[in-house]
């Protein structure tokens, strides 16, 4: 199990997201309603080396979701 | 208007001729989560999009779109092309091959043929951007289905590449919808 | 320059990827001063590679965004889907190699 990084500890400013799921809450509007959906904001942070981007499917490292084939 | 550009989004190696694999892909190229839906789909709400900021995603996305159906054409249309006719029969490409040969067409993977029902422009936005995010998702989901099912590495490659788009359109179309919904508090829409 | 056609359309596709990406941010942030330097930096960068792209090879874009030599050379060059880009010299599309 890998655990759930606190999103208020302080910022490595090296590596601000561990985990890059993990977006703290002020990515998140000040007020919530019920009976919507959020997604956070974006952090505009590193960008990818414009070869690796290409071959990634995005600029952004932040976004990067690559798939893991399930072995069956 | 839009300007044509004589190259692909991204490079396609199939790396050889396949044609099982080749009438599974066109699933994206006119089923109901396909590229062509997607771009139709967000081509035909940007008119009743209040802010300039959706209008303006919804174009951009919806060009993109193109570009990926164009991506998939391409390796449909290279997985069969040098194939002799005696080597379609018995693969599940050849009823295909009995109405369009080796052109590509849209429709699904199981041959029902592309339309307009797979989408929707509703005049509403935040209908709008919500069906949008959902598309973003099950075209994220096929996307996963054919990469189990690809046994060619240069496809495997290119239906990576447009998994991972629709997990960067899905963001800026979160990020729209949050847009929307400030815009329309402001004016006490609701 | 001395890299392949391939090569530099590779080049191509790699900066005008990062700046659909950059677009596509600004859509929703149109306000944000970094993400909007690096698209113009990208943009200009795009742009000169282009224009020289297309004086050795033709034009990569129609309706009048590139002059043509003669003859009228946005028919005569290849077309996306018949670009191989790199992999067809080493891998021809072989239907026996894959049974």
């Amino acid at each position: 199990m890998q655990a759930i990084p606190n999103p208020n500890a302080p910022m490595n400013m090296a590596n601000p997201y561990p985990n890059p799921m993990a977006m703290p809450m002020y990515n998140m509007p000040p007020e919530i309603q019920l009976a919507r959906a959020y997604v956070p904001d974006q952090p505009y942070e590193r960008l990818f080396p414009l070869n690796e981007a290409l071959k990634k499917g995005t600029l952004f490292p932040n976004l990067y979701q690559p798939y893991m084939q399930k072995r069956n | 208007m839009w300007i044509y550009e004589k190259k692909l989004e991204y490079p396609v190696k199939v790396s050889s001729c396949n044609p099982t694999l080749a009438s599974l892909i066109i699933e994206q190229f006119g089923g109901a989560d396909g590229e062509l839906a997607a771009a139709l789909r967000y081509l035909t709400q940007v008119w009743t999009m209040p802010i300039p900021q959706a209008k303006a995603i919804l174009t951009d996305i919806g060009t993109e779109e193109l570009a990926h159906w164009e991506m998939i054409g391409t390796m449909v249309y290279q997985l069969v092309k040098d194939l002799p006719e005696s080597k379609i029969a018995g693969t599940p490409f050849a009823a295909h091959y009995a109405n369009h040969g080796k052109s590509p067409f849209p429709h699904n993977a199981a041959g029902a043929p592309f339309t307009a029902t797979y989408f929707n422009s509703k005049g509403d936005p935040i209908a709008n951007i919500y069906e949008n995010m959902a598309a973003e998702q099950k075209a994220r989901a096929t996307y996963e289905h054919l990469i189990r099912l690809s046994d060619d590495p240069g496809v495997t490659d290119a239906l990576r590449f447009l998994r991972e788009r629709e997990i960067v359109h899905f963001q800026r179309f979160g990020e729209t919808a949050r847009l929307l919904q400030e815009y329309m508090d402001s004016k006490r829409y609701y | 320059m001395n890299i392949s056609r391939k090569e530099f359309l590779r080049k191509i596709q790699e900066l005008e990827f990062a700046v659909i990406e950059l677009n596509l941010f600004l859509d929703t942030h149109p306000s944000h001063q970094q993400a909007l330097a690096d698209y113009n930096r990208l943009t200009q960068e795009l742009m000169n590679a282009k224009a020289m792209y297309e004086r050795q090879y033709g034009p990569l874009t129609n309706f009048g965004y590139a002059p043509s030599q003669y003859p009228w050379q946005w028919a005569l060059t290849p077309w996306p889907w018949e670009d191989d880009y790199d992999c067809k010299e080493d891998m021809p599309c072989g239907y026996m190699k894959k049974s």
